[in-house]
Protein backbone atom coordinates (compact mmCIF):
# COMPACT_ATOMS: atom_id res chain seq x y z
CA UNK A 1 0.00 0.00 0.00
CA UNK A 2 1.24 3.47 -0.81
CA UNK A 3 1.17 6.06 1.93
CA UNK A 4 0.19 5.25 5.45
CA UNK A 5 2.43 4.81 8.40
CA UNK A 6 5.96 3.53 8.51
CA UNK A 7 6.11 3.94 12.24
CA UNK A 8 8.03 1.13 13.85
CA UNK A 9 6.44 -0.67 16.76
CA UNK A 10 7.27 1.30 19.85
CA UNK A 11 6.58 1.02 23.49
CA UNK A 12 3.33 2.71 24.26
CA UNK A 13 3.42 6.00 26.08
CA UNK A 14 2.08 7.00 29.45
CA UNK A 15 2.11 3.59 31.02
CA UNK A 16 0.24 1.97 28.16
CA UNK A 17 -2.63 4.44 28.06
CA UNK A 18 -2.10 5.21 24.40
CA UNK A 19 0.14 4.04 21.55
CA UNK A 20 3.18 5.98 20.39
CA UNK A 21 2.27 6.88 16.82
CA UNK A 22 5.62 8.39 15.86
CA UNK A 23 6.01 11.77 14.17
CA UNK A 24 2.99 13.31 12.48
CA UNK A 25 1.90 16.48 10.80
CA UNK A 26 -1.13 18.71 11.27
CA UNK A 27 -3.37 18.04 8.25
CA UNK A 28 -4.07 21.30 6.38
CA UNK A 29 -6.05 22.06 3.23
CA UNK A 30 -3.14 23.48 1.14
CA UNK A 31 -1.48 20.04 1.33
CA UNK A 32 -4.48 17.96 0.26
CA UNK A 33 -3.59 17.92 -3.41
CA UNK A 34 -0.08 16.63 -2.76
CA UNK A 35 -1.24 14.05 -0.23
CA UNK A 36 -4.01 12.72 -2.47
CA UNK A 37 -1.69 12.58 -5.47
CA UNK A 38 1.39 11.15 -3.79
CA UNK A 39 0.11 9.38 -0.66
CA UNK A 40 3.38 10.12 1.16
CA UNK A 41 4.55 7.90 3.95
CA UNK A 42 3.54 9.69 7.15
CA UNK A 43 3.31 8.16 10.62
CA UNK A 44 0.00 9.89 11.33
CA UNK A 45 -1.98 13.07 10.86
CA UNK A 46 -3.53 15.33 13.46
CA UNK A 47 -6.76 17.02 12.38
CA UNK A 48 -8.52 20.06 13.78
CA UNK A 49 -11.70 18.46 15.13
CA UNK A 50 -14.01 21.39 14.40
CA UNK A 51 -13.15 21.35 10.70
CA UNK A 52 -14.77 17.93 10.45
CA UNK A 53 -17.66 18.28 12.91
CA UNK A 54 -19.92 19.03 9.96
CA UNK A 55 -22.94 17.37 8.41
CA UNK A 56 -21.37 16.31 5.10
CA UNK A 57 -19.68 17.50 1.94
CA UNK A 58 -16.04 17.76 0.98
CA UNK A 59 -14.53 17.90 4.49
CA UNK A 60 -15.88 14.46 5.41
CA UNK A 61 -15.13 13.02 1.98
CA UNK A 62 -11.51 14.14 2.30
CA UNK A 63 -11.33 12.84 5.84
CA UNK A 64 -12.59 9.43 4.78
CA UNK A 65 -9.92 9.29 2.07
CA UNK A 66 -7.26 10.10 4.68
CA UNK A 67 -8.65 7.48 7.06
CA UNK A 68 -8.31 4.79 4.39
CA UNK A 69 -4.53 5.11 4.60
CA UNK A 70 -3.44 6.93 7.75
CA UNK A 71 -3.87 7.02 11.48
CA UNK A 72 -5.54 10.22 12.64
CA UNK A 73 -5.73 11.93 16.03
CA UNK A 74 -8.14 14.71 16.96
CA UNK A 75 -7.08 18.12 18.19
CA UNK A 76 -9.77 20.67 19.08
CA UNK A 77 -9.70 24.44 19.36
CA UNK A 78 -13.22 25.30 20.53
CA UNK A 79 -14.13 23.09 23.47
CA UNK A 80 -13.49 25.95 25.89
CA UNK A 81 -12.80 23.68 28.84
CA UNK A 82 -12.22 26.68 31.10
CA UNK A 83 -15.35 28.61 30.21
CA UNK A 84 -17.85 29.56 32.93
CA UNK A 85 -20.61 28.48 30.50
CA UNK A 86 -22.16 25.04 30.70
CA UNK A 87 -20.50 22.38 28.59
CA UNK A 88 -22.00 22.37 25.11
CA UNK A 89 -23.84 19.03 24.75
CA UNK A 90 -24.30 19.40 21.00
CA UNK A 91 -20.60 20.09 20.51
CA UNK A 92 -19.66 17.08 22.62
CA UNK A 93 -22.04 14.82 20.71
CA UNK A 94 -20.41 15.83 17.44
CA UNK A 95 -16.96 15.37 18.93
CA UNK A 96 -17.83 11.89 20.12
CA UNK A 97 -19.20 10.97 16.70
CA UNK A 98 -16.01 12.21 15.06
CA UNK A 99 -13.90 10.25 17.51
CA UNK A 100 -15.77 7.12 16.52
CA UNK A 101 -15.48 7.88 12.82
CA UNK A 102 -11.72 8.43 13.03
CA UNK A 103 -10.99 5.77 15.67
CA UNK A 104 -8.64 8.28 17.28
CA UNK A 105 -6.78 6.74 20.23
CA UNK A 106 -7.08 10.03 22.15
CA UNK A 107 -8.27 13.60 21.64
CA UNK A 108 -6.91 16.89 22.81
CA UNK A 109 -7.88 20.53 23.29
CA UNK A 110 -6.45 23.57 25.03
CA UNK A 111 -6.31 24.60 28.66
CA UNK A 112 -8.18 27.81 28.01
CA UNK A 113 -11.61 29.33 27.51
CA UNK A 114 -13.12 30.48 24.21
CA UNK A 115 -16.74 31.39 24.82
CA UNK A 116 -18.91 33.07 27.39
CA UNK A 117 -22.69 33.56 27.50
CA UNK A 118 -22.85 31.54 24.28
CA UNK A 119 -20.66 33.98 22.36
CA UNK A 120 -17.62 32.38 20.75
CA UNK A 121 -14.45 34.42 20.51
CA UNK A 122 -12.60 31.85 18.36
CA UNK A 123 -9.39 32.26 20.29
CA UNK A 124 -7.54 30.38 23.01
CA UNK A 125 -7.91 32.69 25.99
CA UNK A 126 -5.97 32.50 29.26
CA UNK A 127 -7.39 31.64 32.66
CA UNK A 128 -6.49 32.93 36.11
CA UNK A 129 -4.30 30.32 37.75
CA UNK A 130 -6.08 29.69 41.05
CA UNK A 131 -7.10 26.56 42.92
CA UNK A 132 -10.80 27.18 42.39
CA UNK A 133 -10.39 27.65 38.63
CA UNK A 134 -8.26 24.50 38.52
CA UNK A 135 -11.08 22.64 40.24
CA UNK A 136 -13.62 24.06 37.81
CA UNK A 137 -11.58 23.02 34.77
CA UNK A 138 -10.70 19.61 36.20
CA UNK A 139 -14.34 18.72 36.81
CA UNK A 140 -15.25 19.60 33.27
CA UNK A 141 -12.26 17.75 31.84
CA UNK A 142 -13.25 14.63 33.73
CA UNK A 143 -16.81 14.86 32.40
CA UNK A 144 -15.59 15.35 28.84
CA UNK A 145 -13.18 12.41 29.05
CA UNK A 146 -15.87 10.15 30.49
CA UNK A 147 -18.38 11.20 27.88
CA UNK A 148 -16.14 10.70 24.84
CA UNK A 149 -14.77 7.51 26.33
CA UNK A 150 -11.11 7.78 25.29
CA UNK A 151 -8.11 9.55 26.84
CA UNK A 152 -8.39 13.33 26.80
CA UNK A 153 -5.25 15.44 26.75
CA UNK A 154 -5.04 19.13 27.61
CA UNK A 155 -2.55 21.37 25.84
CA UNK A 156 -0.68 24.10 27.67
CA UNK A 157 -1.42 27.51 26.24
CA UNK A 158 0.73 30.13 24.61
CA UNK A 159 -0.48 33.34 26.21
CA UNK A 160 0.20 37.05 26.13
CA UNK A 161 -1.13 38.16 29.48
CA UNK A 162 -1.67 36.94 33.02
CA UNK A 163 -4.11 37.87 35.76
CA UNK A 164 -3.36 39.61 39.04
CA UNK A 165 -5.52 37.10 40.91
CA UNK A 166 -3.36 34.14 39.87
CA UNK A 167 -1.88 32.40 42.87
CA UNK A 168 -0.16 29.52 41.06
CA UNK A 169 2.43 29.23 38.33
CA UNK A 170 1.17 28.05 34.96
CA UNK A 171 2.95 24.71 35.34
CA UNK A 172 1.48 24.09 38.80
CA UNK A 173 -1.97 24.96 37.47
CA UNK A 174 -1.52 22.66 34.46
CA UNK A 175 -0.43 19.75 36.64
CA UNK A 176 -3.18 20.41 39.16
CA UNK A 177 -5.89 20.30 36.51
CA UNK A 178 -4.60 17.17 34.80
CA UNK A 179 -4.04 15.23 38.01
CA UNK A 180 -7.40 16.23 39.49
CA UNK A 181 -9.19 15.34 36.26
CA UNK A 182 -7.34 12.10 35.66
CA UNK A 183 -6.70 13.22 32.12
CA UNK A 184 -3.49 13.66 30.11
CA UNK A 185 -1.08 16.24 28.81
CA UNK A 186 -0.54 17.34 25.26
CA UNK A 187 2.63 19.29 25.85
CA UNK A 188 3.36 22.06 23.35
CA UNK A 189 7.02 22.91 23.81
CA UNK A 190 6.72 25.93 21.50
CA UNK A 191 3.97 27.27 23.73
CA UNK A 192 6.19 26.77 26.76
CA UNK A 193 8.83 28.93 25.10
CA UNK A 194 6.37 31.59 23.84
CA UNK A 195 4.80 32.01 27.28
CA UNK A 196 8.17 31.94 29.02
CA UNK A 197 9.27 35.02 27.07
CA UNK A 198 5.95 36.81 27.37
CA UNK A 199 5.71 36.23 31.11
CA UNK A 200 9.38 36.20 32.03
CA UNK A 201 9.75 32.69 33.42
CA UNK A 202 12.34 29.99 32.80
CA UNK A 203 11.05 27.39 30.31
CA UNK A 204 13.20 24.70 31.88
CA UNK A 205 11.50 25.30 35.21
CA UNK A 206 8.19 24.68 33.47
CA UNK A 207 9.44 21.40 31.99
CA UNK A 208 10.94 20.23 35.26
CA UNK A 209 7.50 20.48 36.87
CA UNK A 210 5.82 18.27 34.27
CA UNK A 211 4.60 14.84 35.45
CA UNK A 212 6.04 13.07 32.40
CA UNK A 213 3.99 9.93 32.77
CA UNK A 214 0.96 12.11 31.93
CA UNK A 215 2.34 13.33 28.58
CA UNK A 216 0.84 11.44 25.65
CA UNK A 217 1.60 13.82 22.81
CA UNK A 218 3.93 16.73 22.05
CA UNK A 219 3.50 19.68 19.67
CA UNK A 220 6.30 21.58 18.00
CA UNK A 221 5.80 24.71 15.90
CA UNK A 222 7.34 27.98 14.77
CA UNK A 223 6.76 31.36 16.38
CA UNK A 224 7.33 35.04 15.59
CA UNK A 225 9.09 37.76 17.56
CA UNK A 226 7.46 41.21 17.59
CA UNK A 227 9.53 44.37 17.85
CA UNK A 228 8.01 45.13 21.26
CA UNK A 229 9.43 41.87 22.64
CA UNK A 230 6.17 39.90 22.58
CA UNK A 231 6.48 36.44 21.04
CA UNK A 232 3.49 35.26 19.00
CA UNK A 233 2.51 31.62 18.50
CA UNK A 234 2.09 32.00 14.74
CA UNK A 235 2.82 28.48 13.41
CA UNK A 236 4.07 30.10 10.23
CA UNK A 237 7.70 29.05 9.98
CA UNK A 238 10.21 26.37 10.90
CA UNK A 239 10.72 25.34 14.51
CA UNK A 240 13.38 27.48 16.18
CA UNK A 241 16.49 25.90 17.76
CA UNK A 242 15.48 26.79 21.32
CA UNK A 243 12.20 24.93 20.82
CA UNK A 244 14.02 21.87 19.50
CA UNK A 245 16.20 22.00 22.62
CA UNK A 246 13.08 21.96 24.79
CA UNK A 247 11.77 19.10 22.68
CA UNK A 248 15.02 17.18 23.14
CA UNK A 249 14.62 17.50 26.90
CA UNK A 250 10.99 16.35 26.70
CA UNK A 251 12.10 13.29 24.69
CA UNK A 252 14.74 12.46 27.27
CA UNK A 253 12.14 12.60 30.00
CA UNK A 254 9.38 10.71 28.17
CA UNK A 255 11.48 8.34 26.09
CA UNK A 256 9.60 9.72 23.09
CA UNK A 257 5.87 10.13 22.59
CA UNK A 258 3.69 10.89 19.56
CA UNK A 259 4.79 14.24 18.15
CA UNK A 260 3.09 16.62 15.72
CA UNK A 261 4.41 19.63 13.83
CA UNK A 262 1.82 22.40 13.52
CA UNK A 263 2.20 24.73 10.53
CA UNK A 264 -0.82 26.98 9.90
CA UNK A 265 0.23 30.01 7.87
CA UNK A 266 2.76 31.00 5.18
CA UNK A 267 2.56 27.40 4.07
CA UNK A 268 5.44 25.61 2.42
CA UNK A 269 5.13 22.40 0.38
CA UNK A 270 4.09 19.21 2.10
CA UNK A 271 7.53 17.57 1.63
CA UNK A 272 9.16 20.61 3.27
CA UNK A 273 6.63 20.57 6.10
CA UNK A 274 7.08 16.85 6.63
CA UNK A 275 10.87 17.18 6.53
CA UNK A 276 10.64 19.79 9.29
CA UNK A 277 8.50 17.43 11.35
CA UNK A 278 10.88 14.54 10.81
CA UNK A 279 13.68 16.46 12.52
CA UNK A 280 11.88 15.30 15.65
CA UNK A 281 12.91 11.72 14.91
CA UNK A 282 16.57 12.37 15.66
CA UNK A 283 15.69 13.69 19.11
CA UNK A 284 13.32 10.79 19.75
CA UNK A 285 15.88 8.27 18.57
CA UNK A 286 18.58 9.91 20.68
CA UNK A 287 16.38 9.66 23.74
CA UNK A 288 15.55 6.03 22.94
CA UNK A 289 19.25 5.17 22.67
CA UNK A 290 19.95 6.89 25.97
CA UNK A 291 17.36 4.71 27.69
CA UNK B 1 -25.82 14.41 34.46
CA UNK B 2 -22.74 14.84 36.61
CA UNK B 3 -23.19 17.44 39.34
CA UNK B 4 -20.43 20.04 39.46
CA UNK B 5 -18.84 20.47 42.86
CA UNK B 6 -17.29 23.84 42.17
CA UNK B 7 -18.73 26.53 44.41
CA UNK B 8 -21.28 28.72 42.59
CA UNK B 9 -19.62 31.92 43.73
CA UNK B 10 -16.31 30.78 42.24
CA UNK B 11 -18.00 30.12 38.95
CA UNK B 12 -19.81 33.46 39.08
CA UNK B 13 -16.49 35.22 39.67
CA UNK B 14 -14.97 33.47 36.68
CA UNK B 15 -18.01 34.40 34.58
CA UNK B 16 -17.66 38.09 35.46
CA UNK B 17 -14.01 38.07 34.48
CA UNK B 18 -14.67 36.25 31.21
CA UNK B 19 -17.54 38.60 30.31
CA UNK B 20 -15.35 41.59 30.91
CA UNK B 21 -12.52 40.03 28.90
CA UNK B 22 -14.88 39.16 26.04
CA UNK B 23 -16.25 42.72 25.92
CA UNK B 24 -12.70 44.04 25.66
CA UNK B 25 -11.59 41.53 23.02
CA UNK B 26 -14.66 42.39 20.93
CA UNK B 27 -13.97 46.14 21.08
CA UNK B 28 -14.23 47.25 17.43
CA UNK B 29 -11.04 48.25 15.66
CA UNK B 30 -10.71 51.66 14.05
CA UNK B 31 -10.85 50.57 10.43
CA UNK B 32 -9.07 53.14 8.29
CA UNK B 33 -8.35 53.31 4.57
CA UNK B 34 -4.69 52.57 5.19
CA UNK B 35 -4.85 50.19 8.13
CA UNK B 36 -6.43 49.93 11.52
CA UNK B 37 -6.10 51.14 15.06
CA UNK B 38 -6.95 49.83 18.51
CA UNK B 39 -9.34 51.58 20.89
CA UNK B 40 -7.54 50.62 24.07
CA UNK B 41 -9.37 53.36 25.97
CA UNK B 42 -12.62 51.42 25.35
CA UNK B 43 -11.51 48.22 27.06
CA UNK B 44 -13.62 47.23 30.05
CA UNK B 45 -11.97 48.81 33.15
CA UNK B 46 -12.65 45.65 35.17
CA UNK B 47 -10.68 43.59 32.66
CA UNK B 48 -7.83 46.10 32.51
CA UNK B 49 -7.61 46.10 36.30
CA UNK B 50 -7.51 42.30 36.38
CA UNK B 51 -4.50 41.99 34.07
CA UNK B 52 -1.00 41.92 35.46
CA UNK B 53 1.67 43.98 33.75
CA UNK B 54 4.13 41.78 31.87
CA UNK B 55 7.89 42.35 31.60
CA UNK B 56 8.36 45.61 29.72
CA UNK B 57 4.77 45.73 28.58
CA UNK B 58 1.63 47.13 30.23
CA UNK B 59 -1.29 44.73 30.50
CA UNK B 60 -3.46 46.87 28.25
CA UNK B 61 -1.09 46.39 25.33
CA UNK B 62 -1.18 42.64 25.81
CA UNK B 63 -4.98 42.79 25.84
CA UNK B 64 -4.62 44.58 22.52
CA UNK B 65 -2.93 41.46 21.09
CA UNK B 66 -6.12 39.49 21.73
CA UNK B 67 -8.33 42.33 20.50
CA UNK B 68 -6.36 42.49 17.27
CA UNK B 69 -6.22 38.71 16.83
CA UNK B 70 -9.98 38.45 17.28
CA UNK B 71 -10.74 40.92 14.53
CA UNK B 72 -8.03 39.76 12.13
CA UNK B 73 -9.17 36.18 12.39
CA UNK B 74 -12.86 36.94 11.87
CA UNK B 75 -12.33 39.53 9.15
CA UNK B 76 -10.03 37.16 7.27
CA UNK B 77 -12.55 34.34 7.42
CA UNK B 78 -15.37 36.60 6.24
CA UNK B 79 -13.24 38.01 3.40
CA UNK B 80 -12.61 34.46 2.19
CA UNK B 81 -16.15 33.22 2.64
CA UNK B 82 -17.94 36.23 1.14
CA UNK B 83 -15.93 37.03 -2.00
CA UNK B 84 -18.83 38.67 -3.82
CA UNK B 85 -19.81 41.05 -1.05
CA UNK B 86 -16.17 41.94 -0.52
CA UNK B 87 -15.70 42.87 -4.18
CA UNK B 88 -18.96 44.79 -4.37
CA UNK B 89 -18.19 46.92 -1.33
CA UNK B 90 -14.39 47.12 -1.44
CA UNK B 91 -12.09 45.87 1.30
CA UNK B 92 -12.28 48.79 3.74
CA UNK B 93 -16.04 49.09 3.47
CA UNK B 94 -16.40 45.33 3.71
CA UNK B 95 -14.36 45.24 6.92
CA UNK B 96 -16.54 47.98 8.39
CA UNK B 97 -19.68 46.12 7.38
CA UNK B 98 -18.40 42.88 8.96
CA UNK B 99 -17.45 44.73 12.14
CA UNK B 100 -20.97 46.20 12.35
CA UNK B 101 -22.49 42.76 11.68
CA UNK B 102 -20.40 40.93 14.28
CA UNK B 103 -21.02 43.65 16.80
CA UNK B 104 -24.75 43.04 16.43
CA UNK B 105 -24.57 39.28 15.81
CA UNK B 106 -21.47 37.84 17.49
CA UNK B 107 -20.55 34.25 16.74
CA UNK B 108 -22.77 31.72 18.52
CA UNK B 109 -21.15 28.58 17.13
CA UNK B 110 -17.86 26.82 17.75
CA UNK B 111 -17.23 26.69 14.00
CA UNK B 112 -15.92 29.68 12.09
CA UNK B 113 -17.89 28.37 9.11
CA UNK B 114 -21.08 29.51 10.86
CA UNK B 115 -19.92 33.12 11.25
CA UNK B 116 -22.14 34.44 8.48
CA UNK B 117 -25.29 32.57 9.55
CA UNK B 118 -27.19 35.78 10.35
CA UNK B 119 -25.62 38.04 7.77
CA UNK B 120 -28.69 38.12 5.51
CA UNK B 121 -30.82 39.04 8.51
CA UNK B 122 -28.36 41.82 9.31
CA UNK B 123 -28.37 43.14 5.75
CA UNK B 124 -32.17 43.05 5.62
CA UNK B 125 -32.36 45.27 8.66
CA UNK B 126 -29.46 47.62 8.09
CA UNK B 127 -29.88 51.00 6.42
CA UNK B 128 -26.26 51.49 5.43
CA UNK B 129 -25.48 48.06 4.04
CA UNK B 130 -28.97 46.81 3.24
CA UNK B 131 -29.38 47.76 -0.42
CA UNK B 132 -31.15 45.19 -2.57
CA UNK B 133 -27.91 44.49 -4.42
CA UNK B 134 -25.96 43.76 -1.23
CA UNK B 135 -28.82 41.71 0.24
CA UNK B 136 -28.89 39.50 -2.83
CA UNK B 137 -25.10 39.24 -2.88
CA UNK B 138 -24.99 38.34 0.79
CA UNK B 139 -27.62 35.67 0.26
CA UNK B 140 -25.70 34.20 -2.67
CA UNK B 141 -22.41 34.05 -0.76
CA UNK B 142 -24.27 32.47 2.14
CA UNK B 143 -25.85 29.78 -0.08
CA UNK B 144 -22.41 28.69 -1.23
CA UNK B 145 -21.18 28.53 2.36
CA UNK B 146 -24.14 26.44 3.50
CA UNK B 147 -23.92 24.10 0.51
CA UNK B 148 -20.27 23.33 1.22
CA UNK B 149 -20.77 21.14 4.27
CA UNK B 150 -24.50 20.46 4.29
CA UNK B 151 -25.52 16.86 4.94
CA UNK B 152 -25.08 14.28 2.22
CA UNK B 153 -28.24 12.58 1.08
CA UNK B 154 -28.72 9.40 -0.94
CA UNK B 155 -29.61 10.64 -4.43
CA UNK B 156 -32.99 9.77 -5.84
CA UNK B 157 -32.46 6.99 -8.40
CA UNK B 158 -34.66 7.31 -11.46
CA UNK B 159 -33.54 4.17 -13.30
CA UNK B 160 -35.85 1.18 -13.26
CA UNK B 161 -38.60 2.89 -11.31
CA UNK B 162 -41.59 0.67 -10.71
CA UNK B 163 -44.99 2.00 -11.74
CA UNK B 164 -45.98 2.21 -8.11
CA UNK B 165 -42.84 4.20 -7.23
CA UNK B 166 -43.34 6.56 -10.19
CA UNK B 167 -46.91 7.19 -9.12
CA UNK B 168 -45.74 7.99 -5.60
CA UNK B 169 -43.17 10.45 -6.95
CA UNK B 170 -45.96 12.35 -8.66
CA UNK B 171 -48.18 12.39 -5.61
CA UNK B 172 -45.71 12.99 -2.75
CA UNK B 173 -43.63 16.04 -1.92
CA UNK B 174 -40.14 15.86 -3.37
CA UNK B 175 -37.22 15.89 -0.97
CA UNK B 176 -34.34 18.10 -2.08
CA UNK B 177 -30.70 17.46 -1.25
CA UNK B 178 -29.72 19.53 1.82
CA UNK B 179 -26.99 21.30 -0.18
CA UNK B 180 -29.39 22.37 -2.94
CA UNK B 181 -30.85 25.89 -3.01
CA UNK B 182 -32.61 28.11 -5.56
CA UNK B 183 -31.45 31.64 -6.23
CA UNK B 184 -33.05 34.48 -8.23
CA UNK B 185 -30.86 37.45 -9.17
CA UNK B 186 -31.59 40.95 -10.46
CA UNK B 187 -27.94 41.55 -11.33
CA UNK B 188 -25.46 39.11 -12.86
CA UNK B 189 -24.27 38.13 -9.42
CA UNK B 190 -23.47 34.46 -9.94
CA UNK B 191 -21.15 35.32 -12.80
CA UNK B 192 -19.66 38.19 -10.82
CA UNK B 193 -18.98 35.85 -7.91
CA UNK B 194 -17.24 33.33 -10.15
CA UNK B 195 -15.08 36.11 -11.56
CA UNK B 196 -14.35 37.51 -8.11
CA UNK B 197 -13.10 34.13 -6.94
CA UNK B 198 -10.94 33.66 -10.02
CA UNK B 199 -9.44 37.15 -9.88
CA UNK B 200 -6.14 37.84 -8.16
CA UNK B 201 -6.97 41.53 -7.78
CA UNK B 202 -8.68 41.44 -4.42
CA UNK B 203 -8.99 45.18 -4.07
CA UNK B 204 -10.81 45.98 -7.31
CA UNK B 205 -14.44 46.94 -6.73
CA UNK B 206 -16.87 45.42 -9.21
CA UNK B 207 -20.29 46.59 -10.44
CA UNK B 208 -22.31 43.75 -11.96
CA UNK B 209 -24.67 44.41 -14.86
CA UNK B 210 -28.42 44.31 -14.19
CA UNK B 211 -30.17 41.21 -15.45
CA UNK B 212 -32.65 38.71 -14.06
CA UNK B 213 -31.35 35.18 -13.72
CA UNK B 214 -32.43 31.93 -12.05
CA UNK B 215 -29.99 29.44 -10.57
CA UNK B 216 -29.71 26.29 -8.58
CA UNK B 217 -26.70 26.18 -6.23
CA UNK B 218 -25.76 22.60 -5.34
CA UNK B 219 -22.97 20.10 -4.80
CA UNK B 220 -21.73 17.83 -7.56
CA UNK B 221 -20.79 14.20 -7.04
CA UNK B 222 -17.24 15.26 -6.09
CA UNK B 223 -18.77 17.42 -3.32
CA UNK B 224 -17.75 20.66 -5.02
CA UNK B 225 -20.29 23.50 -4.84
CA UNK B 226 -21.43 24.52 -8.32
CA UNK B 227 -24.34 26.28 -9.98
CA UNK B 228 -26.67 25.64 -12.89
CA UNK B 229 -28.81 28.22 -14.62
CA UNK B 230 -32.51 27.42 -15.06
CA UNK B 231 -35.21 29.29 -16.94
CA UNK B 232 -38.16 31.09 -15.43
CA UNK B 233 -40.57 28.15 -15.74
CA UNK B 234 -38.06 25.71 -14.33
CA UNK B 235 -37.40 28.11 -11.46
CA UNK B 236 -41.10 28.39 -10.70
CA UNK B 237 -41.57 24.64 -10.81
CA UNK B 238 -38.57 24.05 -8.55
CA UNK B 239 -39.75 26.75 -6.16
CA UNK B 240 -43.17 25.06 -5.89
CA UNK B 241 -41.58 21.68 -5.29
CA UNK B 242 -39.22 23.19 -2.72
CA UNK B 243 -42.24 24.71 -0.95
CA UNK B 244 -43.69 21.22 -0.48
CA UNK B 245 -46.03 20.92 -3.45
CA UNK B 246 -46.16 17.55 -5.20
CA UNK B 247 -45.02 17.29 -8.79
CA UNK B 248 -48.64 16.93 -9.90
CA UNK B 249 -49.85 19.96 -7.99
CA UNK B 250 -46.81 22.02 -9.01
CA UNK B 251 -47.56 21.35 -12.66
CA UNK B 252 -51.18 22.33 -12.14
CA UNK B 253 -50.21 25.61 -10.45
CA UNK B 254 -47.69 26.37 -13.17
CA UNK B 255 -50.30 25.69 -15.83
CA UNK B 256 -52.65 28.13 -14.15
CA UNK B 257 -49.95 30.79 -14.14
CA UNK B 258 -48.58 30.51 -17.65
CA UNK B 259 -51.75 29.50 -19.50
CA UNK B 260 -52.88 26.29 -21.11
CA UNK B 261 -51.09 26.78 -24.43
CA UNK B 262 -47.74 27.46 -22.85
CA UNK B 263 -48.26 24.59 -20.50
CA UNK B 264 -49.02 22.19 -23.35
CA UNK B 265 -45.70 23.18 -24.94
CA UNK B 266 -43.92 22.32 -21.71
CA UNK B 267 -45.64 19.00 -21.10
CA UNK B 268 -42.98 16.94 -22.81
CA UNK B 269 -40.18 18.86 -21.16
CA UNK B 270 -41.11 18.57 -17.52
CA UNK B 271 -40.38 14.86 -17.36
CA UNK B 272 -37.00 15.42 -18.99
CA UNK B 273 -36.24 18.25 -16.57
CA UNK B 274 -37.11 16.11 -13.61
CA UNK B 275 -34.95 13.21 -14.78
CA UNK B 276 -32.02 15.56 -15.44
CA UNK B 277 -32.33 17.21 -12.03
CA UNK B 278 -32.46 13.81 -10.39
CA UNK B 279 -29.29 12.78 -12.25
CA UNK B 280 -27.59 15.94 -10.99
CA UNK B 281 -28.39 14.83 -7.45
CA UNK B 282 -30.84 17.62 -6.64
CA UNK B 283 -33.33 15.19 -5.07
CA UNK B 284 -32.76 12.68 -2.33
CA UNK B 285 -34.41 9.33 -2.00
CA UNK B 286 -37.55 9.27 0.08
CA UNK B 287 -38.33 6.47 2.51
Amino acid sequence: MTGGTDARPRASAAGGAVPDLGVGVGLRVPHYRYIFDQWPSVDFFEIISENFMVDGGLPLRNLDRILERYRVVLHGVSLGIGSADELDDAYLAKLKALARRTRTPWFSDHLCWSQIDGTHLHDLLPLPYTAEVAEHVAERARIVQDLVGIPFALENLSSYLSFRESTMSEWDFYREVVERAGCWMMLDVNNVYVSSVNHGFDPWTFLDAIPWDRVIQIHVAGHSDRPDGTVLDTHDQAVKPIVWELYRYACERTGGVSTVLEWDDHFVSFPETHAEALKARSYRDGAARAT
Amino acid sequence: MTVLRVRPEARARLRRLQRSFADSVRTPLLILEDGHGLREESYDPMCVAAIADSPGCPGTRRLGVYNQQYWFRLLTVMQQELPLLRRLIGLTGFNRMVAAYLDLFPSRDASLARLSDRLVEFLNGDERWGSQLLRQAGLLDHLYIRAFDAADGAPLGMDGLSAERAARLLAEPVRFAPAWKLFREDWRLVQARLEARASSDDDAVIAPDPGIGYWAIYRDRHRGVIQEQVDANQYRLLALLDAGQTLTSSCAILAGEIGADACRRLEGSIGEWFHRWARLGWFTATA
